[in-house]
Parts: structure tokens; C-alpha cells; sequence
């Protein structure tokens, strides 16, 4: 069995094989089917919470990932934020020595969650500046409706 | 209350996100529909040729008890229940709670038709080129059972 915590590896080579195949869009591709069958808890807790969906989806897995990061709600004025400060997935692949990680790993958190959130009403900030030191930020807004 | 701040230090948690048997499974799913079994097999030979090199290093030079090792932290670390019957010339170890299959049926994510196939091809990678090799029995993905043998080649 492949443990769950050698998991982020594998995902990285999976995104390499993906674009030996078909180049960016096969990997995109992906991304786009991942978000549509692997993130319903996202999507389904959005629906029913509000805002407030992010911060329980993100609650659970940046705790279990034990990651290094900030999270702020405001449900009043329709947004919600994480500041990583340490990736756990990023930082695992910069730590390994023997593996190299896809070019544009981080690029999935940017297309996964905003093909989710987007459709039900929220815009979505990715930050990937500090990518390469495994640090970046999320930004969810309500968008106004008229 | 409408405004809250959570902040957490790696140190605060313990490492282990179960959904992640979800991802792998969805992606085991994607490539072997899309592009085909010998591809997805191929892909999880390169990964584990790649990811597991410490471990395969340690198998060429401890021999079986260097798999026993891993499999026994990894299980222990998940909260699978194995059985392990071991020598030097062999080793079986008997899944009895597959913690990935399990967690998925719990959580109601997919099993890929071919998600065990990455249990044979990483064990497989771990015997390549050492005097040992492996087989894959009794899998059932509906009981998250299944028996790893491997053995010294006579």
C-alpha cells in the first residue's frame, strides 16, 4: 500500500506523467475531472454553510495535513482567507532530495478550489508568489449580487 | 459568531490526511480510463522506482526485514491490522483492514477498478534486481483484504 503520507509525491509524478502525454492541457484536464469527483465535500459544505463551508472544508484538512498557516472568516463581510505559511505537500517535495518536483505543482490549488468555488458565487484569489518556498495565500469573496 | 482566526504550527498536528487514498485513487481511475492500463502502470513503476529508491536500497542490503519495517510503521501509522509471518527467505504479510480502502468506503470517495494494482507494482519495484520477488493474493477491494508474499528466488 502506498501510505496516504507518500501521497503528494506521487500526485507530483502523476502531473509529470500527465504532461509527458498531452502537455498542459492533459494536465489541466485532470485537475478539472479531480475537482469535479474528489471535491464534493467542498462544494456540498459551501452550499449549505455559506462562507462559512471554507472554513470547516479547510479546517479539517489543513489540520490534518499539519500545515503552518492563518485562517481568517469574516461571514459578515463575505470572505475568507488563508495565509500558508508553510505548505506541508510543498514542503515535503522540496525536502526530498531524491525526487523533482513538477514545475508548476502549486498551479492545482489555484484550478481545483476555483472551479468549485467560482460557479456558486465566490471569487477566488490564489497568491503563488512564495510557491517556490512553499508559503502562498487563498482569498474567498462573496460576489455582490445585484 | 462571523469573524474567527485559526492559526496552527506544523508541530500542533500529526502528519496523516486519509483523503489522499482518494486522490491517488482518482488518479489511478483517470489514467487508466483515459490513456490506458499499460500507461498507469508504467506511471506507478516510475514512482515507485523513484519515491521508494531509499527503501529498495535498504531491501538490497537488509534484505526482507527492511520491507517488514516499512509495512509495519506504515500500518501501525494508519491503523491497518496486518499479520506478519517472516524469515530471512520469506515474508507474508496478511491484510486483514486495508486502511486506504476502508477510509474510502467510509467516506464514500471512489475505489479505482485497478487501485491495488499500486500495492503490486511497488512491491514488485521493491524486489527488482534483488534476489527476492513478490506476488499479490486474495485481493478484494469490498473487504480491504489481501496477502503480500514475497519470497527469496531458489
Amino acid at each position: 500500500m502506498i501510505s496516504c503520507t507518500e501521497f503528494i509525491p506521487a500526485y507530483s509524478e502523476l502531473f509529470k506523467t500527465l504532461e509527458r502525454l498531452g502537455g498542459t492541457p492533459a494536465v489541466e484536464a485532470f485537475w478539472n475531472d479531480l475537482s469535479d469527483r474528489f471535491l464534493n465535500n467542498l462544494r456540498d459544505l459551501v452550499v449549505q454553510h455559506g462562507i462559512r463551508g471554507c472554513w470547516l472544508y479547510w479546517s479539517q484538512t489543513l489540520n490534518e495535513e499539519a500545515a503552518h498557516f492563518t485562517m481568517e472568516l469574516d461571514e459578515e463581510a463575505g470572505e475568507f482567507r488563508i495565509l500558508m505559511h508553510a505548505c506541508p505537500s510543498k514542503g515535503r517535495l522540496l525536502s526530498l532530495s531524491h525526487v523533482t518536483p513538477f514545475r508548476d505543482y502549486c498551479r492545482h490549488c489555484d484550478v481545483l478550489y476555483r472551479r468549485v468555488l467560482e460557479p456558486l458565487g465566490y471569487a477566488y484569489h490564489f497568491d503563488s508568489t512564495g510557491c517556490d518556498k512553499a508559503s502562498c495565500s487563498i482569498h474567498v469573496r462573496r460576489r455582490r449580487t445585484s | 459568531m462571523t469573524r474567527e482566526i485559526m492559526h496552527r504550527n506544523a508541530s500542533d498536528n500529526h502528519y496523516l490526511h486519509k483523503d489522499f487514498h482518494g486522490g491517488l485513487s482518482c488518479g489511478i481511475e483517470y489514467l487508466d480510463i483515459h490513456f490506458g492500463t499499460s500507461v498507469l502502470h508504467n506511471y506507478l513503476r516510475t514512482f515507485c522506482r523513484t519515491f521508494f529508491a531509499p527503501l529498495h536500497a535498504a531491501v538490497v542490503t537488509h534484505g526482507l526485514s527492511a520491507i517488514r519495517k516499512h509495512y509495519e510503521r506504515v500500518f501501525e501509522e494508519e491503523a491497518g491490522i496486518i499479520d506478519v509471518d517472516a524469515s530471512d527467505d520469506h515474508l507474508t504479510i496478511t491484510v486483514r483492514a486495508c486502511p486506504a480502502i476502508l477510509h474510502m468506503q467510509k467516506r464514500g470517495l471512489p475505489i479505482a477498478k485497478r487501485f491495488c494494482d499500486s500495492t503490486r507494482i511497488m512491491n514488485e519495484c521493491l524486489c527488482e534486481g534483488t534476489p527476492f520477488t513478490s506476488e499479490l493474493c486474495d485481493c478484494n477491494p469490498r473487504t480491504g483484504t489481501c496477502v503480500q508474499r514475497f519470497r527469496r528466488l531458489s
